[in-house]
């Protein structure tokens, strides 16, 4: 129990005192038993008061403080590091929020506002006696990085960890890099080729001693923690002899009797058995479907020494300090069905045209015909208030108005239907909007309700779409092709890494970063970072900088060799313990293990995993779970000091009154800072510059604490300087 | 159920409607129209169909007569797409349906073949001069006849057909009933919209483009009358004769002014001009003009040494009547009275 | 001249203690005041890492000691910590339910909400409906 508190109660230049009596609260807490300084001040966060702060806790040997302020979300750091100065440990230090909760809700009842602030205080003095001294958790980290999914985000985020100096492991369970953007021929805004900026990356990657690699690649099992974690891979056969002649391996390229399903082209072609993703895909070696050539013993035979086709998978174990998570999305398969998709031949997804178009450089054929016009049916698989994808897909409009754009560039006579719900492209995609319509593409607004039907009459296939902007007149669309915008999934395979890392999946299923503005690339997995579209729909330019992002933290947490994690995590009172196993049944994230203590088993928690989250906490039917600085006695002790009554003078009552009635502010002292303003002002009329100068503050603190000050009656300006620049102060 | 048909851009685009494409259905141009009302909102429904194609639509509309196009929409709108000159587009592109014989298409579409039919009316005034050997008096007299026949001719042969085929297109087809009594009853809108057009009043413009129409309208009309039943160039009455001349001076001048602001291209409606803009303000000034000068020669009794000019009026008076009139934008006097004759018919 | 004002209006509105968690529902509450949305003095804050940490005796020392009820602010789905944590903290309520029927506690008297990070509306309307709900409670 604490015996020496400091309180602190802020003014906050009235955003607090105008409603809450400070003055009084500050004088009441001062006879508590334990309670050696309690003040009320102005601005608690200004420099002047913590070094009064620092002062105090120094020459009143005080072993805990609480201030009493704003929410601790701005300033609770701000006193952590008073009290660290004073050589106080910062677990000893509370923060009450009695002004979000308590000054400016309630600045309709005053005096009751009066009251709850001194329940709050009350609860935050009954907490900081309970407090324990604790230490940050030290530990030390390897320095190297593991990234899984070598995409663009990916790439990019392991080329700038290895220029950090980090080892970095890149791992991709695709035979070749480049990921989504390979896929497609152009990229907004540059109209550069994917493929070209895969292989820029690679060949940038390649000039790293420190990046290693790893395609065909998947993770099987992750243990240890942030510092320190074992990544177990196992990177699958290529069933290539390492040593084949290049020349060899191309020809066994050309020869190969049998096809197989084409992933990279989306099912839309077939390709040998013996294939790259495509002519420049990287790294230049191909790779063989063995199953494929099983009964091909003809053409094996005939390329024995080129093949190895009793290559195994190889296990790997990795130790990465830290993890990018960069694994990337899904396109939306739409249901058999879904406006006409395998029912009606020409309806295709967007995914599948950009294929297309690559594969067909002079015309757009699809099916043997030529195609001349093409409708997009967007937010297919996006948006839906009653489907399992509630989240705008983000990219899919800029996506589909670049591909439209660029259609109408390669093929000539081109007309471009779009049915729309909104259009949503935001920046400087707009740009592209309005140059599509210019060039004559039709856009048509449907509600989710009344959804475009694709139909197919005779030899053509139509579109039925209520129009909204003509009332919802009923058109048919005539379209020799029908592409569906899909959306952005979740990857199917994000539940395996989830499961592996413990990273929480969100409602969308994407994986869920702590704070999406504050936090925005970690996960509550220490050392585990989300980069890229495995967080939510992004287009490349938004997935780079989130990978990019978390790069940057991971290289920063990996610099200095330790990393110090918050104590406020889990204990297990060995004593009371009787290891039933319920905490670690509940935990998420593997923190709770059985060991052994003395002759029982009990649990253990591991340091470097637990978040604090308190999960195990109620589930303990022994009650031997606390979770630090939110013990038992800490929360009790907090209820006990909210109910607690309290004999508070009515603001005027008292001495107060007589301070007040000399014009002066009813607190205690002025703060270090008015006082050195006051000093500076020599005569009658003192401009700020002035006042600046002999005080040796800045003008602007000056400025700001002038207009407090006669707000407060301390001060009072008396007219302007000759120039009308400056207006003139004097004492009161 | 209607089929979206973007091939109707391309054929409105001869008609001179520029870069509607690119509007993005704000609706400013609706809400900053003056004339348009919640029963009748323009111009942004009209471009919707456009851009769709829906022509069976767009020809069942009046909404496109009851634009005087004051500019302002294409002023306010933000995707620069005119929505103003789309309308006035759309005018010439129902005029060219309302017309049976197809030439008024023809002739918005290509200038070659207007100016062909320029040049073969002159051709034919000129080998009836040489046919009656100049001579002046029997020159004027067939002059004075023509115009009564090709009043009434026109009148019989292109006029009643092509009114007949609007009544159809905008009342008849889209399955509007209309009382008898009703057509009797709202003939008032006509002859107001002819003379006076009074919506136009309405217009944000300001109040003198109307007083210039109007007194166009009255000099155009009484300079006719003039000529037709009082014989101007023959007449012994100062009265009459002082009447024509001030007739067709108002004519030539107020039309200067129309020249002078397509020239400036100031405002928005003076911005795109198309050929039979320009056919349409310059022949009237010339009209004008030389039947202005052929009474002052008479007067100074110069004309019989200077039979030219008459040859120039006849020219001039025979290209506005034969083509003008009945294939040019003449026909917009006529239109825009029934459409809000028909407009009147449709209210309920 | 000192008046004792304990016994104010305030304490006459019933006392709700509101459990909200560090990083989603307490920044709502903290914009309810910041926006100075108005809601009874008698509300009382404790703000966890997750709801899913509440124990169960906590509530019944809360309702044992003074306060007419318990609020959790949860995440819901929200939940940085456990995709389950809307699931655990609804075993806690009822864990606690529980518990106040041995001491013959109105089951009411605890009630769980999830509230986002700017659900500042939506807090005030819960407190009044809330109040309103103990108010008429007689156990």
């Amino acid at each position: 129990m604490k015996q020496r508190i400091g309180v602190y109660i802020c003014h906050c230049g009235g955003n607090i005192s105008d409603y809450v009596d400070v003055e009084e609260l500050g004088k009441m807490f001062h006879q508590e038993e334990n309670v050696v300084v309690s003040k009320d001040v102005m601005f608690a966060c200004a420099d002047s008061n913590q070094k009064d702060m620092v002062a105090d806790i120094q020459a009143n040997n005080l072993d805990a403080i609480v201030v009493c302020s704003c929410s601790p979300k701005l300033h609770l750091h701000t006193f952590k590091n008073v009290a660290a100065r004073a050589g106080l440990n910062p677990s000893n230090y509370v923060q009450v929020n009695i002004r979000e909760q308590c000054s400016w809700p309630h600045s309709d009842r005053p005096r009751e506002a009066t009251v709850k602030a001194a329940g709050l205080i009350r609860a935050g003095i009954n907490r900081v006696s309970y407090s324990e001294s604790l230490e940050n958790i030290e530990l030390s980290v390897k320095k190297s990085a593991l990234v899984i999914g070598a995409g663009v985000s990916g790439m990019k985020a392991a080329i700038d960890l290895a220029r950090s100096g980090n080892e970095v492991f890149l791992i991709e369970k695709d035979f070749f890099v480049g990921g989504r953007i390979a896929q497609k021929e152009t990229l907004f805004p540059t109209n550069q080729n994917g493929k070209e900026v895969v292989a820029a990356l690679y060949n940038e990657m390649k000039k790293f001693p420190n990046i290693t690699i790893f395609t065909g690649a998947t993770v099987e099992k992750v243990s240890g923690s942030l510092g320190n974690f074992t990544v177990d891979i196992k990177v699958k056969p290529r069933y290539i002899n390492p040593n084949a002649d290049k020349k060899a391996v191309k020809r066994a390229m050309d020869e190969c009797p049998v096809n197989v399903h084409d992933d990279f082209n989306l099912g839309l072609v077939e390709r040998k058995a013996i294939y790259k993703n495509y002519p420049e895909a990287l790294p230049d070696v191909p790779v063989v479907v063995a199953e494929a050539l099983k009964d091909a013993t003809d053409f094996t035979g005939k390329f024995a020494s080129t093949l190895n086709l009793n290559e195994e998978a190889q296990t790997l174990s990795l130790i990465a300090g830290s993890v990018l998570v960069t694994t990337g999305y899904d396109h939306y398969q739409p249901k058999e069905g879904e406006y006409g998709y395998k029912t009606i031949s020409n309806v295709v997804t967007l995914p599948e045209l950009n294929r297309l178009m690559e594969m067909n450089p002079d015309k757009l054929v699809y099916n043997g015909k030529q195609i001349k016009s093409l409708a997009f049916i967007y937010c297919v698989g996006s948006r839906q208030t009653k489907g399992d994808n509630k989240y705008c897909s983000r990219q899919c409009c800029t996506s589909t108005i670049h591909t439209s754009l660029q259609l109408k560039e390669k093929y000539k006579d081109i007309q471009t239907y779009h049915l729309y719900r909104d259009i949503r492209t935001y920046g400087k995609q707009e740009l592209m909007y309005a140059e599509s319509s210019k060039q004559g593409d039709l856009y048509f607004k449907y509600e989710e309700k009344e959804m475009p039907v694709v139909s197919v009459d005779g030899k053509s296939t139509i579109v039925k779409v209520k129009d909204y902007l003509t009332a919802k007149k009923e058109m048919e669309i005539e379209a020799d092709l029908v592409v569906l915008v899909t959306s952005m999934v979740a990857r199917e395979d994000a539940t395996t890494i989830s499961e592996l890392f413990k990273i929480p999946i969100g409602r969308d299923k994407f994986f869920n970063e702590i704070h999406p503005k504050l936090k925005p690339v970690e996960t509550v997995i220490k050392g585990v970072y989300i980069g890229g579209t495995c967080q939510g729909p992004k287009n490349v330019s938004e997935s780079v900088q989130s990978s990019l992002a978390g790069a940057s933290k991971i290289t920063a947490l990996l610099k200095s060799g330790t990393v110090s994690v918050d104590p406020i995590i889990a204990r297990v009172d060995a004593d009371k313990c009787t290891w039933c196993g319920k905490c670690s049944d509940v935990c998420d994230y593997t923190a709770i293990k059985k060991v052994l203590f003395g002759e029982k088993h009990v649990a253990g928690v591991n340091k470097a995993v637990c978040t604090g989250c308190g999960i195990c906490a109620p589930v303990c039917p022994e009650n031997a779970i606390e979770i630090a600085q939110y013990t038992d006695n800490e929360i009790e002790s907090m209820i006990d000091g909210f109910v607690m009554d309290f004999d508070i003078k009515e603001k005027g009552a008292g001495k107060t009154v007589e301070v007040e009635e000399e014009g002066k502010v009813g607190m205690k002292e002025y703060p270090q800072v008015w006082r050195e303003i006051l000093a500076g002002m020599t005569d009658e009329k003192n401009t700020i510059p002035e006042i600046a100068t002999n005080s040796k503050l800045a003008s602007e603190l000056v400025t700001f604490h002038l207009m407090t000050m006669n707000r407060y009656g301390v001060v009072v300006p008396a007219g302007m300087d000759a120039k009308e620049t400056y207006y003139y102060y004097k004492v009161k | 159920m209607s089929r979206v048909n973007p091939k109707f851009a391309t054929e409105l685009s001869k008609y001179g409607s520029s870069d509607f494409n690119a509007c993005f259905n704000c609706g400013n141009c609706t809400a900053t129209c003056s004339l348009s009302t919640a029963d009748s909102s323009f111009p942004r429904e009209m471009i919707r169909y456009t851009t769709l194609g829906l022509e069976d639509d767009i020809k069942a509309s009046l909404k496109p007569w009851e634009c005087y196009y004051c500019g302002e929409c294409s002023s306010e709108c933000p995707r620069q797409a005119e929505p103003g000159e789309l309308m006035m587009s759309l005018r010439r592109w129902l005029t060219a349906k309302y017309d049976w014989t197809g030439l008024s298409g023809l002739m918005y579409k290509s200038l070659p073949l207007s100016i062909a039919a320029f040049v073969l009316t002159f051709v034919g005034v000129l080998a009836f001069a040489f046919n009656a050997d100049f001579d002046l008096e029997h020159m004027m007299h067939v002059g004075h006849l023509f115009e009564a026949i090709a009043i009434a001719s026109i009148m019989v042969v292109i006029f009643v057909p092509n009114i007949i085929r609007m009544w159809y297109f905008t009342i008849v087809k889209p399955g509007t009933k209309v009382p008898f009594k009703k057509y009797v009853s709202s003939m008032g809108e006509f002859f107001v919209t002819m003379f006076v057009q009074k919506r136009a009043l309405d217009c944000d413009d300001n109040r003198f483009r109307w007083f210039e129409h109007f007194i166009l309208v009255i000099g155009y009309l009484s300079l006719l009358f003039t000529t037709v039943f009082m014989d101007w160039f023959s007449t012994q009455y100062l009265a009459v004769n002082i009447f024509g001349y001030v007739m067709s001076a108002i004519v030539f001048i107020v039309t200067v002014d129309f020249v002078n602001s397509r020239m400036k291209k100031k405002k928005a409606l003076n911005k795109h001009s198309q050929p039979s803009d320009w056919f349409f303000v310059i022949w009237l000034f010339l009209m004008g003009l030389t039947a202005f000068m052929t009474r002052l020669f008479i007067d100074l009794n110069i004309l019989e040494t200077n039979k030219w000019l008459y040859i120039l009026h006849f020219t001039v008076l025979v290209q506005w009547a034969l083509i003008i009139v009945p294939f040019g934008k003449w026909t917009h006097f006529l239109y825009r009275s029934f459409a809000m004759y028909f407009a009147k018919l449709k209210e309920k | 001249m000192s008046t004792t004002i304990n016994q104010s209006p305030a304490t006459k509105s019933p006392k709700i203690l509101v459990f909200s968690t560090d990083k989603i529902s307490d920044p709502g509450i903290d914009q309810a005041g910041l926006r100075k949305i108005h809601y009874a003095p008698s509300v009382y804050v404790i703000s966890l890492p997750c709801s899913s940490g509440i124990k169960p005796k906590w509530i019944l020392h809360a309702l044992e000691h003074g306060f007419d009820g318990v609020f959790i602010a949860a995440d819901g789905h929200e939940c940085s910590y456990s995709s389950r944590c809307a699931e655990h903290t609804n075993t806690i309520v009822e864990a606690s339910q529980e518990l106040m029927k041995e001491k013959n506690i109105n089951p009411r008297r605890v009630r769980m909400a999830a509230l986002c990070s700017v659900c500042a509306e939506p807090f005030a309307s819960h407190m009044e409906n809330y109040g309103k709900i103990l108010a008429s409670l007689e156990d």
